[in-house]
């Protein structure tokens, strides 16, 4: 909690080397876990994430997500290594750090039933310390961003799964935290309120700068559209990170073409394969029209390869470059979802 | 500057906090829309539990009552009321909260001591479990001629027992939240086996004086014990078997062993906690 602690330059997030095993000793558990079973479910993670950044955490169910999202936010102890929020170590500054933070987390059912929305925010408002015409105030705002702003004086009980999420969302900005955490934020709610969620998420980062989040998800399309950096963590370790157009250049050891050509042209598949930097080519009959996939070197081959079609007789209609997706980036470095069976799907349910 | 604010704000957070969850405690269980629901309630085991007791003793009796015991288990009775209400409600609001609100995590990575919530939501059941024992005594006097005068029982006793007595509540109900929180499942039970284990060894119905030797020594080290016999002293006037004749030797017991025993309570609620934290138990749901 010292001053000395507490650097204006040090990052959001920082985690070296975080290993977390899971154990379930026998004789003490009363759960419905397999006595002395062990889980590595964080296996040397090492990230920092500044000030300022949406970063996303990307990985399948089992992954090792919450494992990490629970550690910064001082609900579960790492087994070893270091892990900071805003420069605090998160084993002996836990008051500090979560004055600095909120989760947010996705697929449950949580809230005090019995109490309304704004009763619910107000309390938590209260955990933080913040006055209550301020925390009313702040409230309303929040409410009406998210849609809520009807649903007020309503019941926690009584809203949808969509709702109860906005409003947790909402309960988690009451006491704008520094630092938010979203662990899967939008899992199970419909395109609407996924949407609403997203987009708020966005707005409130812009809002003021030096505000950081860490998202984690396994739906690829929501960290392409608003993460500026992603990690993709695998069975509890880090398998790439980056920004993520340089994750998806990264993924093509070679420029990705694709030409529509009119007509057939005699032997230009051999001519290509032979021209200068180019390393495949493929060509296959589509309704009329002649597609062809190459590869190249490096993308300033391209002009090279048109001549060599042109000069073998082709008439290129269209060229258009493949960029890849993060889902295809995700999918090359972490296999198919047949590899998963064994990861924790024990947990959740 | 900034750092001054950052102060205030936390000494602030931490009362708003305590205030909050009494509130919320009020709101998620007091708020009945119909009192006499809500008096059942409150009423409904305490007085009952007085009442069998009383059968039971005139059954065995013969119907020859002897209003000096019919006293000592009425107020015995009337006083557990607490212990029931209070200290219980320790572990079921970890188990609540975990369970059916999903929301322990969430209370949890707040910046204030967990305890201290846990101390908030326990609070409010101290008005009611008043509200239980004054009834519960007035049934005894009305009906029963139990040897409670108005004029002669000793209120200042009678209050600084209670609060001392809190305190104990307080230290025993923040160990079984503890416990709640390491044992999943298994804890409701435990802290009805334990609370009912005290009831038997605390004099809460019949005096310690019958028990077998050891359990006659772990009565005299609980600090509800004292709490019991000193209400009994300062509402009936006489002291119960087994227990020092001076009310201000029992006074001074009940203060060094509550000292002690939430001490010990407190320290063993944060190794539950340490735990608890160590193994990944504070967010999961019993089912897992
Ligand atoms: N409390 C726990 N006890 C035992 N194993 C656990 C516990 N929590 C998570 N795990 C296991 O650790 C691994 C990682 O889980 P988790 O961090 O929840 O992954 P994700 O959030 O990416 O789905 C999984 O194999 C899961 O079964
Ligand atoms: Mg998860």
């Amino acid at each position: 909690m010292t001053a000395a602690h507490m650097h204006a330059d040090s990052p959001a997030i920082q985690t070296i080397d975080v290993r977390r095993v899971y154990k379930s000793r026998s004789g003490f558990t009363f759960g419905g876990q397999k006595a002395g079973k062990s889980v590595t479910a964080l296996d040397g993670v090492s990230l920092t994430i500044q000030k300022g950044e949406l970063f996303g955490l990307l990985g399948r169910n089992g992954a090792g997500k919450t494992t990490l999202i629970k550690i910064l936010t001082t609900l579960l102890a790492p087994t070893s290594g270091e892990a900071y929020v805003d420069g605090l170590d998160v084993n002996k500054y836990v008051i500090p750090i979560r004055k600095k933070i909120a989760m947010v987390s996705g697929g449950e059912q949580s809230g005090y039933g019995i109490l309304t929305v704004r009763e619910q925010l107000w309390m938590f408002a209260q955990f933080y310390g913040v006055p209550s015409q301020a925390a009313h105030k702040k409230i309303d705002q929040l409410l009406e961003a998210v849609g809520l702003g009807d649903q007020a004086n309503q019941k926690v009980y009584a809203l949808s799964t969509g709702m109860r999420q906005r409003m947790n969302l909402c309960r988690a900005l009451v006491s704008d935290p520094e630092i938010l955490f979203l662990d899967e934020p939008t899992v199970g709610l419909d395109v609407e309120a996924s949407r609403i969620v997203r987009n708020y998420v966005r707005s409130w980062m812009q809002e003021q700068r030096g505000r950081t989040v860490l998202l984690t998800t396994h739906y690829m399309f929501e960290a392409d559209e608003l993460c500026d950096r992603v990690a993709i963590i695998n069975h509890g370790q880090i398998v790439a990170q980056g920004e993520t157009d340089d994750l998806k250049k990264g993924l093509q050891e070679h420029a990705r073409f694709q030409f529509e050509l009119a007509e057939w042209a005699p032997a230009f598949e051999e001519e290509l394969k032979q021209s200068r930097g180019v390393v495949s080519a493929q060509s296959m009959h589509q309704k009329g029209k002649v597609s062809v996939q190459i590869a190249l070197e490096n993308e300033e081959y391209i002009t090279s390869a048109m001549q060599t079609i042109s000069s073998a007789g082709g008439h290129v209609l269209t060229l258009r470059r493949i960029e890849p997706t993060l889902e295809e980036v995700f999918m090359r470095l972490v296999g198919t979802a047949d590899d998963e069976k064994s990861a924790g799907e024990d947990e959740e349910k | 500057m900034a750092i001054t604010e950052q102060k205030n704000r936390n000494s602030y957070g931490l009362l708003n906090s305590l205030r909050a969850a009494v509130w919320l405690e009020w709101q998620t269980r007091g708020n009945w829309t119909n009192p006499w629901l809500f008096t059942l309630y409150i009423l409904g085991k305490p007085i009952s539990a007085a009442l069998v007791l009383v059968f039971m003793y005139q059954i065995v009796s013969g119907g020859r009552s002897n209003p000096t015991i019919l006293g000592y288990l009425i107020v015995g009775s009337a006083t557990w009321a607490f212990v029931d209400t209070v200290m219980g409600e320790f572990p079921r609001t970890v188990l609540s909260d975990r369970e059916e609100y999903a929301m322990l995590k969430y209370v949890y990575i707040a910046p204030h001591r967990f305890i201290t919530f846990l101390i908030g939501r326990a609070t409010p059941r101290i008005l009611m479990a008043a509200v239980a024992f004054t009834v519960t005594l007035s049934i005894g006097v009305v009906f029963l001629k139990i040897p409670i005068h108005i004029v002669s029982v000793n209120y200042l006793l009678l209050l600084v027992t209670m609060l001392i007595g809190f305190v104990s509540l307080i230290g025993f109900g923040v160990a079984f939240a503890g416990l709640a929180l390491v044992l999943k499942r298994g804890a409701w039970d435990m802290s009805t086996a334990i609370s009912g284990a005290l009831y038997l060894v605390t004099g809460a119905i019949f005096p310690i004086t019958i028990l077998p030797g050891f359990l006659r020594d772990i009565s005299l080290v609980i600090p509800l014990t004292y709490w019991i016999e000193l209400t009994r002293r300062s509402v009936l006037g006489y002291s119960s078997p087994g227990m020092p004749s001076s009310w201000a030797v029992t006074l001074l017991i009940q203060i060094i062993t509550t000292i002690l025993v939430t001490t010990i309570a407190v320290i063993a609620y944060y190794i539950c906690e340490h735990f608890a934290k160590e193994r990944g138990q504070l967010d999961r749901a019993t089912g897992n």
